[in-house]
């Protein structure tokens, strides 16, 4: 019933909220003055109420609605919000991507794929970087930071998790799951294609299902393509010529449409050409969702969160 | 208890069944509204199950303690708008004039919704609400809501910047 942030004085607001009714202005000062140790977020509602309407606006807005009042800063930091987000239905998926500047500086960026705003997260506070290397583990590095998307701030991995995260690879993220199926990206090479793959885990090899990932992009061999699935479409996350940060879409549902005019060739090989790969350039596959300009920054990792 | 009683019958909209089966809700002040079974049960989760717990609504009265007289009679006048339609388009319209009008009644009428758990009406209410912040600055919505700041100026500046960071 209660929420937890109006346990305190529930009773006596009972009563206050019945007084009230009729928005005497008088009334209102009072009660904000009587409430005064723990105001409402809205004077006349219970908490649990003005909880419900705060899940309902985009969360983009929670910056800003911080800096209402010190009830509603903790209101949108508080774990309470993103319960009834999560109830309600009304979670929203952002891309997080985090770059690599020239001295070692990591830092990480929130794309809103409605708004198309982007959202640079606080400082990772306790980064290893060179000057301070940790208990001799070169080659990767020890991550001991996670980032919590409620209450957008960093807080430090607990032992247990820290010892059990897999080593990195080199400076890519090629593999994403999204709807349930692994997808992975085998980068370009000088002479052929990026292509992006599917596990098909009954028959335990990786089957081809994009052909051709756009390449222009690919001069700088420092730039890794990463993989996420947003919003119910797979993205391929890339750095282009003019130093933008790409986001491309593509469309798998319009592969799936095409797939029945290609034939299969069904290889022998562990990697099998699918029946569903791409015919080659078709136009409108990849959409460009969004570009912003990194400057020297390198991609280095990304994650999908729905909140 | 309540000095005059005043019979407000909602649902005049259908009349085709020549007998409608009525229940009584009183007002915190003791006003008594007759209403439909049909139209409020089609809104009211609490009151659909008060009527399946009680096996049926003969003389059913419900007293709702946290609801006046004026707040309940604009409740059910909007239910009224949301049950002749078909879609939600026109309730919110009122929902939305009602709350350039006159705030203070929206948000009791809000807290009745919750209160008599009338969800699919409280779940627009709320979005009516969460539409009119995005459009707000932040002294807008405390001006709005009647939030009285109580940052320092010192904090504000700071959480001031840290959006700007995050925003570039």
């Amino acid at each position: 019933m209660g929420s937890f942030l109006s346990v305190p004085a529930a009773k006596s607001r009972e009563v206050v909220h019945c007084e009230t009714s009729r928005g005497d202005a008088n009334k209102k000062i009072r009660i904000s003055s009587y409430l005064d140790d723990n105001p409402r977020l809205i004077p006349s509602l219970p908490d649990e109420v003005s909880i419900q309407i705060l899940a309902r606006l985009p969360r983009i807005h929670y910056l800003n609605v911080k800096l209402i009042s010190r009830r509603w800063m903790t209101a949108v930091m508080s774990g309470e919000l993103f319960q009834m987000r999560r109830q309600l239905g009304v979670t929203e998926e952002w891309l997080y991507v985090m770059t690599k500047t020239r001295g070692d500086k990591y830092s990480w960026q929130a794309l809103d794929p409605r708004s198309g705003k982007w959202q640079r997260l606080p400082p990772m506070p306790h980064v290893v970087d060179e000057e301070e290397p940790k208990r001799g583990l070169p080659g990767f590095w020890m991550w001991g930071e996670i980032y919590d998307p409620e209450t957008s701030s960093w807080v430090e991995m607990p032992h247990g998790m820290g010892d059990g995260w897999p080593a990195r690879q080199a400076r890519t993220k090629l593999g994403t799951v999204f709807n349930g199926d692994l997808y992975a990206l085998d980068p370009a090479s000088y002479l052929d294609n990026g292509k992006i793959k599917m596990y098909d885990n009954q028959e335990d090899v990786w089957r081809v299902v994009v052909e051709k990932v756009p390449v222009c992009y690919l001069t700088d061999s420092d730039s890794p393509f990463l993989l996420a699935g947003l919003l119910g479409k797979l993205h391929v996350i890339m750095k282009d010529a003019n130093h933008h940060i790409v986001i491309l879409e593509a469309d798998l549902q319009r592969l799936t449409v095409s797939n029945v005019s290609t034939s299969s060739t069904a290889p022998a090989d562990s990697m099998i050409d699918n029946p569903a790969s791409l015919v080659e350039e078709e136009p409108e596959f990849w959409k460009v969702i969004d570009a912003k300009d990194s400057g020297a920054a390198e991609l280095v990792s990304c994650q999908v969160l729905d909140i | 208890m309540s000095t005059e009683s005043k019979e407000i019958l909602v649902g005049e909209s259908s009349q085709a069944k020549p007998e409608k089966k009525t229940i009584v809700l009183m007002a915190s002040d003791g006003d008594e509204f007759v209403v439909d079974v049909d139209d409020i049960t089609n809104q009211s989760e609490m009151i659909r199950n008060l009527i399946s717990d009680m096996g049926g609504t003969d003389g059913l009265q419900v007293p709702l303690l946290n609801v006046t007289a004026p707040v309940l009679a604009k409740l059910l006048e909007l239910f009224n708008v949301s049950n002749k339609n078909d879609d939600d388009e026109e309730v919110t319209q009122k929902v939305k004039e009602l709350m350039e009008a006159e705030l203070n009644m929206m948000i009791d009428v809000l807290g009745a919704a919750n209160y008599i758990e009338a969800t699919s009406f409280f779940d627009l209410s709320c979005k009516v609400l969460a539409d009119k912040f995005k459009g707000m600055s932040v002294e807008e919505v405390r001006e709005f809501l009647n939030i009285e700041c109580d940052f320092t100026e010192e904090e504000l500046q700071q959480i001031h910047a840290e959006n700007a960071w995050a925003f570039d």
